[in-house]
């Protein structure tokens, strides 16, 4: 699904981070629309988590700025964090709060109205999958379990924008392959929009309608996978983010 | 060799860490620094009240011609004090002496016959501690060396058969403790400086760096199971974020706050009962205008106590969010803790806290256990003005400790968990403009 001119859901400018006098991002600028899923790709200490982070309004940027639906993650806080949904990389449950605890906790936070909490709850227990095992605590669960109630919390909450960092790190192929299921289908269900990072290019050909490489802090290139592969005369995504950062270092 | 390579890397590791730099080499220093600062302050003020000589007035109640002329002058002239004979206006007395020693002419007579002497001493003080308590001693000591000598000079020769246990110990003295207008026995002003001195002080010490420990640990706990930062980006506003998590590790502490309150008026109601035991009458904690333990004053108390706490809560999560992990949290908490109790060591060292003023007022004011002990002080001795300071003084340290904790909430350092990473950044931000 490809974007059309002005009908940017996020648009994120010129965004500076610097961490003890060293940039870890500079500058780092693009856009992304409605029911679009912008996949963000680089080696580990690319920029990628900083970025999303300053997305969400975790970490604040020293220069530039974030729209999501014309809000502003600082200065408009809860109503912008109401339309918003994160997965951190290495997100962590309450080890002793069970699966559907959990998810109703989260759900509370996002309506007041207890008919609205229950269906949230009841469509995260659909995406999660875990059946039973939804009434048992959490720190009982194996990691991939984990990572499956931390995407249906994500998702539950029908957020009209989706930041997730490293969905599928550290899963087998099979709740691999869940997990995308789940993202792709979420975004056609309901046309929101997804923003994640990965450093599986198979992962992200397979998910994102468009792609920047980031290296060292900085956008080397954007466009669909398609345009990437074609651009630097590569066979995949992987060959095409080697030949954009000018070859292995 | 290797475990030396072992030694060396933990060494290395650690001494890098700023929680553990600051808590186990400056926060002692700090800590002592301070407690020496408060304890002086405290010996200084029982100091001054015993600095110059006490001035001394004796009274000579229900006077016999016979036999008190000598014996009054004699001991007056040993305490240079002046001499009072019949009735007198014991208020106006005390305010003009520091101590006022009762002779009555049977006392006397006894004493001069050999005989144990009862004899009643009314001593002033500014301040009701232990330390303030043992210096009524020194009037007393003065006044049985004088009887002593009177008996060696006088009686001995009189009555070379006098029991060896009246010489040894001729008087039996009644101390009255005069504090703040207010006349109360020396086991009463005991059981008073014990009631708030030591119950207050020792057993809030554990209460409030238990809880602190459990505030100060949450966000440490959520930054360490990686649960923060979808935490951080959930639809709510950082104040309420707080007080949830404070109102949260306050309903554990519940338990601790009723055990606390329940085993408080139980001490309080058995010491008063040592105190009044010999009437039977109405049990009182304290003072012979009749101050009593009532349901108001456990309340007061009880609703102090759970302000305090939840203040010292408030303190302690800020102590977490400023904290890198578990370990720092853990130990800022315990130095924050400490510094906060050190109002309550400076009553048990003696200081009366409503009584001081200047800078060191100001600096237990930064203390919201200053104000748990104005409030259980004040219902103890029934001072509405002192509970009221108490009260308020609690309320508006929550509204500070919740409103900076809000802010830092909603900053970016909570995620890592560093004041000292925002102060650098800050330079790195202003490297950048320039």
């Amino acid at each position: 699904m490809l974007a059309l001119m002005g009908d940017e859901e996020v648009i994120v400018d010129g965004l500076v981070k610097v961490f003890d006098g060293v940039e870890a991002v500079s500058g780092v600028s693009f856009r992304v629309s409605r029911g679009e899923i912008f996949g963000l790709i680089g080696p580990n200490g690319a920029g990628k988590t900083t970025t999303l982070r300053m997305i969400v309004g975790l970490l604040k940027p020293n220069r530039g700025s974030v729209r999501v639906f014309g809000l502003d993650p600082w200065r408009d806080g809860v109503r912008f964090r109401r339309i918003i949904s994160y997965l951190p990389e290495d997100a962590g449950v309450y080890k002793h709060m069970s699966g559907r605890y959990f998810l109703r906790f989260n759900a509370s936070l996002y309506s007041d109205d207890p008919r609205v909490v229950d269906e949230m709850v009841e469509y995260g227990a659909i995406l999660s999958g875990l059946g039973k095992d939804l009434d048992r605590p959490m720190g009982k669960y194996s990691k991939g379990m984990k990572r499956r109630i931390l995407l249906a919390r994500t998702f539950m909450v029908k957020p009209r924008l989706a930041v997730l960092d490293e969905p599928t790190s550290g899963l087998d192929v099979n709740y691999s392959v869940a997990v995308r299921r789940m993202i792709k289908e979420y975004v056609e269900e309901n046309n929101a929009t997804v923003i994640l990072s990965s450093h599986n290019m198979l992962e992200v050909e397979y998910l994102c309608d468009r792609v920047a490489f980031i290296n060292r802090g900085v956008i080397v290139a954007e466009g669909t996978p398609e345009e990437l592969k074609r651009r630097y005369k590569a066979d995949n995504l992987e060959e095409a983010f080697i030949e954009a950062i000018g070859g292995v270092y | 060799m290797k475990i030396k390579t072992i030694a060396v890397k933990e060494f290395r590791e650690l001494i890098k860490e700023r929680t553990v730099l600051l808590g186990m080499i400056v926060g002692p220093i700090m800590i002592f620094a301070i407690l020496s600062t408060v304890s002086l302050g405290a010996v200084k003020q029982v100091q001054e009240q015993i600095a110059a000589p006490p001035r001394i007035a004796i009274v000579i109640t229900s006077p016999n011609p016979d036999n008190t002329g000598d014996v009054a002058s004699f001991i007056a002239s040993r305490l240079n004090a002046d001499l009072y004979v019949g009735a007198v206006n014991e208020d106006e007395l005390i305010r003009k002496y520091d101590s006022i020693v009762y002779l009555t002419s049977d006392a006397i007579e006894n004493m001069t016959m050999g005989l144990k002497a009862h004899i009643r001493v009314l001593a002033k003080v500014k301040t009701l501690s232990f330390l303030t308590i043992s210096t009524v001693q020194n009037v007393i000591a003065v006044l049985e060396n004088a009887v002593h000598e009177y008996i060696a000079e006088n009686v001995r020769q009189v009555y070379p058969q006098a029991s060896a246990s009246f010489l040894s110990d001729p008087l039996a003295v009644e101390t009255m403790l005069y504090y703040k207008g207010r006349v109360m026995s020396e086991a009463e002003a005991m059981s008073t400086v014990l009631g708030t001195g030591f119950a207050v002080t020792i057993a809030t010490l554990i209460l409030v760096m238990a809880s602190m420990q459990i505030a100060a640990t949450s966000m440490g706990i959520e930054r360490e199971a990686k649960t923060l930062e979808i935490l951080l980006t959930l639809p709510i506003e950082g104040r309420d974020l707080v007080l949830g998590k404070v109102l949260g590790v306050s309903a554990i502490t519940l338990l601790g706050i009723l055990s606390y309150v329940a085993g408080m008026s139980v001490y309080l109601y058995s010491i008063s009962r040592l105190a009044s035991a010999p009437t039977g009458e109405e049990v009182s904690v304290g003072f012979t205008g009749g101050i009593t333990i009532t349901p108001q004053s456990v309340v007061y108390i009880a609703v102090s106590t759970i302000l305090a706490l939840i203040v010292a809560l408030a303190i302690g999560f800020l102590a977490g969010i400023l904290s890198q992990d578990v370990r720092g949290a853990q130990l800022a908490s315990s130095y924050i803790g400490l510094a906060m109790m050190l109002p309550l060591f400076g009553v048990f060292f003696g200081l009366d806290l409503t009584g001081v003023t200047g800078p060191i007022r100001v600096l237990l004011y930064l203390s919201p256990m200053t104000f748990l002990y104005y409030t259980v002080w004040g219902s103890i001795i029934g001072e509405p003005s002192i509970i009221t300071q108490g009260l308020m003084g609690l309320v508006v340290h929550l509204a500070i400790w919740v409103t900076i904790s809000s802010r830092l909430m909603r900053s970016e350092e909570v995620i890592y968990g560093e004041l000292g990473s925002k102060i650098r950044r800050i330079l790195a931000k202003r490297r950048l403009q320039h």
